[in-house]
C-alpha cells in the first residue's frame, strides 16, 4: 500500500493491492485459515455430492429408461375395429403416413425408431422368465448402442442363426443360458392368438438400469412375423430430437407433431357393381352415435329404404347417382371391390342395400354409405389408398356440413400436460368402447413430470439438509471472524491511522473471507469428485430395490458443470454475506479507539 | 391313476389307428356342432371349482372358487374361497364386458379375456361362453382334399381324432385336436397348438357326471407342454341347475359377499 499507485481514480484500493493483502492476512494465520477452510470445503463436498446424486437420479430416468424406451415424442395407437373390449391393438397400420408427418414437421430429429414390445414368457434351460420382446431395427443393432459385452452382433443380422436375439446379463443369469443356447418364447399376437417360438441367443448386453433387464431384443421383421402383423404396421413411434436439455423443451414440438396429424375422412375408392353393372364408386363410413347419424340424416334427402337403419343394420346406403347407375333401390344387393393399398389385393364384399338417398349438393359422386361397425373392421384389415389423393373419388371438405358425420382416419387424442392427466387419458383410451383408431401424442415431459417432480423433491431435501448443515457451519465462521475482527483491532486502528479508508477496511475484511470460502470450495469440490467417484465404484451384490437408482449396480452420481458453480456461487455468497456485517463493524471503528484495543463505544465503557 | 391310464391309452391310440376297418365318418362338422349342443345349458348353474396347479420347484398351489353361469344373460361370476390372499376377490363377465374384483381395495377393474383367475394359468377367457363351431372349422388334408378326422382309440374307448382350425382371428389357439368319444361325442382329449405350431397345453377330460340329463365334465386336467412339468388339475363339485337370481350376476352382489 504503497503510494497511489495501488489506489484507482475515486481512491479506492485497487482490486490488485486488496487481493494481495487479503492473500497476506490468510496466510499469516494458517492454521485458523485452514481450519475454517476445511469447514466450508466440507459443506461444498456434501452440497456437490448430493446435488451429482439427484442430477444422476434425473439421469437415470430421462436418458436411460424415458428417452431409451419412449423417446421425446412418442405415438402410439388404440385400434378396435369392431368397438368390442376383445378387439383392441395397439398398432396404426400405415406407419408411413406418420413417418412423413414427422420428418416434415421436426427438423431437429436425431433418430425415430419403431416401437414395438409385448409380453413374454421365456423358458431357458430349465428355468423360466417373464419379461418383454423388444423388436429391434437392424440399423441400431450395434455393439455401442447396444453395449454388446459378449457375442457377435454380425449374428442378429447375417441370418445364420433362427430368430437371433440380443439378450441382459440378468436375464441370461435368469434363464440359465449361454452364448448361442436356445431360448423358447411364448406371446399373443395382435389378434390374441397364442405364439411360441425358439430364439438363439447371439448376444449378451449391459443393462443400465433395471428397468432395461426385462427386455429380450429380437430384429423387427421377426418380431412383426411372430405377433402377425405387417412391414408397413407399428405399434408406436419414437422420436428422439437433438440438443434436449431440459424436458419442457419437448412440448412445444409434440404439440407441432399433433397439429400435424389431423385426420382426414377414411374411405375406398373402388368398383360398386349391382345387377350386371359396374362403376366407380367411393365406400365411406358414417359413425353410429346419435348426433353424428342424426346431422348425416339432416343433411341429406331419404329417397327409399330407411337411413336410420344404419345405426343398427348391417347395411349399406347409397347415394341416387350410384343408385341409378347401377339401377338398384332398397332391398337390392350390391358388391363393392377394391385393391389394398400396400399389398394390391383385390377386396370384395357384398352388402343388403338399406336405403337410397339423395345427398343434394353435399355428395356429388357415386357414393356407398357403411354404418361405422361394418366399414372399419374392412378398413382396417384391408388398408384402401388414402381416398384425398384420388382424384375421382369422393372426398368431403371440411366445410362440408356431412364432414364430421363420417368415419375418420383416426381420432386424435387431445395433448395432456400432466403425468396424472396423461396416466387418466391412457387408462380412459384403455376402457372406452369406440369404434375406430385413437391416436395419441406425448411428450416425454408429461410421461416422466411424476420422476421429475420426485427427483426435484429429493434434490430440495437434500439441499435443506445441507443448508442446515451449512447455516451451522456459517455460525463458527461468524463467530471465528468475529474473535479475528477483535484480535486485529490494533491493526484496523493502524491501516486507519494511516490513511486506510472505511469502505477499504471492510472490503478488505470481506475479500479475505470470500477469498477463503472461494478456494475452500474448490477445494470442496475436489474432495467431492473423490467421494463420487469411491462411492461410485462401490458395486452392490444385492441392492434390491435400490437397483432402480442404480447403474451396473453402482451409485449413479452425475456431477454438472452448472449444478457445481450453483453450489459454489452459494456457498461463496453465503460466505460473504456472513462476513459483510462484522466487516462493517470492524470499518466503522474510530481510529483512535482502534489504536488503544477498544473495539466499540460499548466495550470501551 | 386316471392320467396313468390316460398315457397308457394314448399310446396305444397310434397303435390302433391304422387297425380300424374303414367306415364312414361323420362330417367335423356335424361333431363341433353337437359338442355345442353338449356345452349349451339353456339353464342357469353354479358349482364349486378347485384348481390345484403344480408347478417344479414351487409345489402346490391350490385356488377354490363358486361359479355361477347364466346361458341366457351370457353372464357368469367366479368368486375366490381361497387361498386367503385371493378370498373375495371375483370375476364378472356380462356380454362382452369382464370385470375383476379386488376385494382389499373394494374396486373393479375392466379386464380381458387374457386375465388370470386368481393368478393361476386358467385365463377368464376360458370361462366364456363361445361356440365351438363358430370359433373353428374342420382342417383340410393339402394331399387329399379331405377333412382331418380318423377313427381312434383311447384304450378300449373308440373315439374320433379331429383336427379344427381357427375360422376367426381371436381365438387363443389357431389349431386344436379334439378325441371325441364316438358314442356321444364327449370330448376325452383336447391338445392346443399356436400359431407356429407347437403343441402348447393338452386337456385331458377325465371325469364326466350326468345331472338333469346333462354331461358334466367335473375332473380336468391341463398339462402345460410350452413350459414342461407345470400342471393344472380342475374339479368341479356341487352342481346345480337350479334358477339362480337375477341380482347375482351384479357387482353389487360380488361386493356384498366380501362385507
Amino acid at each position: 500500500m504503497n503510494g497511489n499507485d495501488n489506489k484507482d481514480r475515486s481512491g479506492k484500493l485497487g482490486i490488485k493491492t486488496l487481493f494481495g493483502l487479503a492473500m497476506r492476512n490468510l496466510l499469516r494465520h494458517k492454521m485458523r485459515t485452514l481450519l475454517i477452510g476445511i469447514v466450508i470445503a466440507f459443506g461444498v463436498m456434501i452440497l456437490v455430492v448430493a446435488n451429482s446424486f439427484t442430477e444422476g437420479l434425473k439421469d437415470i430416468v430421462i436418458n436411460k429408461i424415458i428417452v431409451n424406451w419412449m423417446g421425446h415424442i412418442n405415438i402410439s395407437a388404440i385400434e378396435r375395429g369392431s368397438g368390442t373390449t376383445q378387439d383392441k391393438k395397439m398398432i396404426f397400420r400405415d406407419k408411413d403416413l406418420i413417418i412423413e408427418a414427422i420428418k416434415t414437421n421436426l427438423p431437429n430429429i436425431d433418430f425415430f425408431r419403431e416401437g414395438l414390445e409385448t409380453f413374454t414368457m421365456f423358458v431357458g434351460n430349465q428355468r423360466t422368465s417373464l419379461g418383454i420382446i423388444i423388436g429391434l431395427e437392424k440399423e441400431h443393432a450395434d455393439i455401442e448402442w447396444m453395449n454388446i459385452i459378449e457375442g457377435d452382433v454380425g449374428d442378429f443380422t447375417n441370418g445364420k442363426y433362427e430368430n437371433p436375439c440380443l439378450i441382459y446379463e440378468s436375464m441370461k443369469r435368469d434363464l440359465n443360458v449361454k452364448i448361442y443356447d436356445t431360448i423358447k418364447m411364448k406371446t399373443t399376437t395382435i389378434y390374441g392368438k397364442v405364439q411360441s417360438a425358439k430364439m438363439t441367443v447371439v448376444g449378451v448386453m449391459k443393462s443400465a438400469s433395471t428397468f432395461q433387464d426385462m427386455g429380450i431384443f429380437l430384429e423387427m421383421h421377426s418380431l412383426k412375423q411372430l405377433l402377425e402383423m405387417k412391414d408397413y404396421e407399428a405399434q408406436s413411434l419414437v422420436v428422439v430430437l437433438k440438443e434436449i436439455n431440459n424436458p419442457l423443451e419437448v412440448i412445444p414440438w409434440a404439440d407441432k407433431i399433433h397439429e400435424a396429424l389431423k385426420p382426414g375422412v377414411a374411405g375406398m375408392y373402388g368398383q360398386a357393381s349391382a345387377n350386371g353393372k359396374s362403376v366407380p364408386a367411393t365406400q365411406l363410413g358414417v359413425m353410429t352415435n346419435a348426433a353424428e347419424l342424426a346431422l348425416f340424416i339432416s343433411n341429406v334427402t331419404p329417397v327409399s329404404g330407411n337411413l336410420s337403419l344404419l345405426s343398427n343394420t348391417n347395411g349399406i346406403a347409397v347415394n341416387t347417382i350410384l343408385a341409378k347407375a347401377l339401377g338398384i333401390t332398397a332391398g337390392s344387393t350390391l358388391t363393392f371391390n377394391y385393391n389394398t393399398k400396400f399389398e394390391n389385393t383385390p377386396v370384395k364384399h357384398s352388402y343388403k342395400v338399406i336405403a337410397v338417398f339423395d345427398g343434394n349438393t353435399n355428395i356429388d359422386k357415386p357414393v356407398a354409405i357403411l354404418p361405422n361397425t361394418l366399414f372399419y373392421p374392412v378398413y382396417f384389415d384391408y388398408l384402401p389408398k388414402e381416398i384425398n389423393a384420388i382424384s375421382n373419388a369422393y372426398y368431403p371438405s371440411v366445410k362440408n356440413p356431412l364432414f364430421s358425420a363420417f368415419a375418420m382416419e383416426w381420432t386424435l387424442v387431445p395433448r395432456t400436460q400432466t403425468s396424472e392427466q396423461f396416466t387418466k387419458k391412457m387408462q380412459n383410451m384403455n376402457k372406452l368402447r369406440f369404434k375406430g383408431m385413437m391416436l395419441n401424442v406425448s411428450s416425454m415431459y408429461e410421461t416422466l413430470k411424476m420422476f421429475l417432480d420426485i427427483a426435484d423433491a429429493l434434490n430440495l431435501v437434500g439441499f435443506t439438509a445441507v443448508m442446515i448443515l451449512f447455516f451451522i457451519i456459517l455460525v463458527g465462521v461468524g463467530n471465528t471472524l468475529r474473535m479475528t475482527i477483535r484480535e486485529r483491532t490494533r491493526e484496523i486502528g493502524t491501516i486507519r491511522a494511516i490513511g486506510m479508508k472505511q469502505k477499504d477496511v471492510r472490503r478488505l475484511f470481506t475479500w479475505e473471507t470470500t477469498l477463503l470460502a472461494f478456494f475452500a470450495s474448490i477445494a470442496g469440490v475436489v474432495f467431492a469428485m473423490v467421494m463420487v467417484f469411491l462411492l461410485g465404484s462401490i458395486t452392490f451384490k444385492n441392492p434390491g430395490d435400490f437397483s432402480v437408482l442404480m447403474v451396473n449396480r453402482q451409485i449413479h452420481f452425475m456431477p454438472t458443470i452448472s449444478s457445481i458453480l450453483q453450489s459454489v456461487a452459494t456457498i461463496v455468497g453465503l460466505t460473504f454475506l456472513t462476513s459483510y456485517f462484522p466487516a462493517r463493524k470492524a470499518a466503522k471503528m474510530l481510529p483512535t479507539d482502534a489504536l488503544r484495543g477498544i473495539m466499540t463505544k460499548s466495550t470501551a465503557k | 391313476m386316471n392320467k396313468v391310464f390316460l398315457i397308457i391309452a394314448l399310446l396305444f391310440s397310434a397303435a390302433s389307428v391304422n387297425t380300424l376297418s374303414a367306415k364312414e365318418l361323420p362330417a367335423i362338422k356335424t361333431i363341433l356342432k353337437q359338442l355345442d349342443v353338449l356345452m349349451d345349458l339353456k339353464s342357469d348353474l353354479s358349482a364349486k371349482v378347485n384348481i390345484t396347479e403344480e408347478k417344479p420347484n414351487q409345489g402346490l398351489k391350490k385356488i377354490e372358487s363358486f361359479y355361477y353361469r347364466s346361458d341366457v344373460k351370457d353372464a357368469f361370476l367366479i368368486v375366490m374361497l381361497a387361498p386367503a390372499s385371493e378370498k373375495g376377490n371375483g370375476y364378472l363377465s356380462i356380454g362382452d364386458n369382464m370385470w375383476m374384483y379386488k376385494q382389499n381395495t373394494r374396486t373393479f377393474q375392466h379386464i380381458s379375456r387374457d386375465e388370470s383367475i386368481g393368478g393361476s394359468d386358467v385365463k377368464s377367457g376360458d370361462m366364456e361362453k363361445r361356440k365351438l363351431s363358430v370359433l373353428y372349422k374342420g382342417a383340410i388334408d393339402p394331399k387329399t382334399g379331405k377333412e382331418l378326422i380318423s377313427d381312434e382309440k383311447l384304450g378300449d374307448i373308440p373315439v374320433y381324432k379331429i383336427e379344427l382350425t381357427a375360422q376367426v382371428n381371436d381365438v387363443s389357439y389357431p389349431k386344436k385336436v379334439y378325441w371325441v368319444r364316438q358314442d356321444n361325442y364327449l370330448p376325452m382329449m383336447e391338445k392346443s397348438y399356436s400359431l407356429s405350431g407347437t403343441l402348447m397345453e393338452t386337456i385331458y377330460y377325465l371325469k364326466y357326471t350326468t345331472i338333469g340329463g346333462k354331461y358334466f365334465c367335473i375332473k380336468m386336467r391341463i398339462d402345460d407342454e410350452f413350459d414342461k412339468g407345470n400342471k393344472t388339475l380342475m374339479e368341479i363339485s356341487g352342481i346345480s341347475l337350479d334358477k339362480l337370481d337375477a341380482n347375482i350376476f351384479t357387482q353389487g352382489y360380488l361386493e356384498s359377499l366380501s362385507k
